[in-house]
């Protein structure tokens, strides 16, 4: 395991260490997030069932 | 290969595939519609078992039945309220106690797997009422454990955060078949009513405490759960297949939202959509869980407000996660779950830029709390995603292995 949001605690406690406040850490999760909107985006119109599938 | 459940719709009623449905019957079959991503069409797995017994089923019922459940297994959230009276009376330390409540969680995410492959066997109300004796039983065992520190981890722990997986994921997966209509909605109802069983079950928990002891208390909640869990699930069902609501004719923009065939789940794991949506889900936790972490030291660090003011936050944040999931959910029924998780993604990198600037305590509540809508948001609109994609079937799997990107957040976060 170690998925979901142990990066999120991780990084934001390492930088808040690391620099003494939460700025960084906050800015950092906010260029994440801007980049991670691609996701959703890159979605838009994808549906699965105009892909072929592998049968099981 | 795994059949779609009918064994859980229980007999009153009786139709042959390809006939029309009783009058009573609530909803429509379209079975020409649904097909399995083999190929093979929803009539040929009808076939199989011969025939699909249905009785009239009232959806919204379901729906209730569901937040019922929710509402029982949402009261995990609330350990909190057991954490100080279990280390005043045993003198086990702060740590050594919410390790219970990191393995309830841990264990949850392995068992809400399972669940999910498993009521795609036997059916939700089999997966639901095991899953509420687990759960009842494993907090009122817990009761048992004074001094015993190893029976409490076994107790609430494992056994209880089993029964918590194996039924969380039922009333989400069956109840976005009865409602392909608003599933957003309807999963962000089911899963609000996880978020607000904290909410209702620490006052009374906390009052239990005083009048009868805290090991009494953990007795007594057990046995209420597994009532609540139990009936909620004997209500569980799933349609027959392909079946939509009487006289609902989905525009053409959301009928090419919808899967038109059901994804196993080694199907779905064959698609890059699956890793997207995972991908998804992993971000949105991990935005929200940094605030829910960091959230009193940052206001008080941020704004300059007392620990105890700070502390005010994290109540007022919890709220925010709980409405999120119905709010964001019923949106995405309109605008479309893409379309959310982008609203949703932007407005948290707008917060997140701003946040380190705002000294007032109140707009620094005010985006803390729309932050947190988004967190709660994501689970609530997440079910809705992956059954657009993948079909309603096989959901309980496809949806359970997805939750593996929650699961240790909150762990690393509590622990």
């Amino acid at each position: 395991m170690g998925f979901g949001g142990l990066l999120g605690p991780l990084l934001i406690a390492r930088i808040r260490e690391a620099t003494g406040s939460y700025s960084g850490a906050l800015t950092i999760i906010a260029a994440v997030m801007l980049a991670s909107s691609l996701l959703p985006l890159a979605m838009c119109g994808k549906n699965v069932r105009n892909e072929p599938v592998r049968a099981s | 290969m795994d059949l779609p459940d009918s064994s859980s719709n229980t007999s009153e009623e009786t139709f042959i595939p390809g006939a029309q449905p009783p009058s009573e019957f609530t909803g429509t079959r379209m079975g020409h519609r649904r097909r399995v991503a083999t190929g093979l069409p929803a009539q040929g797995l009808l076939s199989a078992r011969e025939t699909i017994k249905a009785r009239p089923t009232n959806r919204w019922l379901l729906a209730g039945a569901g937040v019922v459940m929710q509402l029982a297994f949402g009261a995990v959230y609330a350990w909190s309220v057991f954490l100080n009276p279990l280390v005043k009376a045993f003198g086990w330390s702060n740590s050594e106690v919410t390790l219970t409540f990191s393995i309830a969680i841990l264990v949850l995410g392995f068992a809400a797997f399972l669940g999910g492959l498993w009521m795609s066997r036997v059916g939700p109300r089999t997966v639901g009422i095991v899953g509420g004796l687990c759960y009842g039983l494993g907090v009122a065992l817990s009761s048992l454990s004074a001094d015993r520190l190893w029976l409490l981890y076994l107790s609430y722990g494992v056994l209880g955060g089993l029964g918590l997986g194996l039924g969380y994921i039922v009333p989400v997966a069956t109840l976005v078949k009865w409602f392909p209509d608003r599933r957003g909605f309807i999963t962000g109802l089911a899963v609000a009513g996880f978020g607000a069983g904290a909410l209702l079950t620490a006052p009374v928990a906390a009052g239990l405490i005083a009048r009868v002891g805290v090991l009494q208390t953990l007795g007594i909640l057990g046995i209420v759960y597994l009532v609540m869990v139990v009936a909620g699930a004997s209500a569980m069902k799933n349609p027959p297949p392909g079946w939509v609501p009487e006289g609902w004719q989905p525009s053409a923009k959301k009928q090419a939202q919808l899967a038109t065939r059901d994804f196993t789940l080694q199907q779905a794991l064959s698609t890059w959509q699956w890793y997207a949506l995972w991908a998804i889900l992993f971000l949105n936790v991990t935005a929200g869980i940094s605030i829910i972490s960091q959230a009193a030291p940052m206001a008080g660090e941020i704004s300059g407000v007392s620990p105890l003011v700070a502390a005010g936050m994290v109540g007022i944040i919890s709220i925010s996660n709980g409405l999120g999931r119905l709010l964001w959910a019923w949106l995405s029924d309109a605008v479309g779950r893409p379309g959310v998780f982008l609203i949703m993604f932007l407005l948290q990198a707008m917060l997140f830029f701003f946040l380190p600037a705002q000294r007032d305590f109140a707009i620094l509540v005010t985006f803390a709390f729309v932050i947190l809508s988004c967190y709660g948001g994501g689970f609530g609109t997440m079910p809705a995603f992956a059954t657009d994609y993948f079909g309603p079937t096989f959901v309980g799997s496809i949806y359970g292995l997805m939750l593996t990107a929650w699961v240790s957040g909150v762990c690393s976060v509590l622990s």
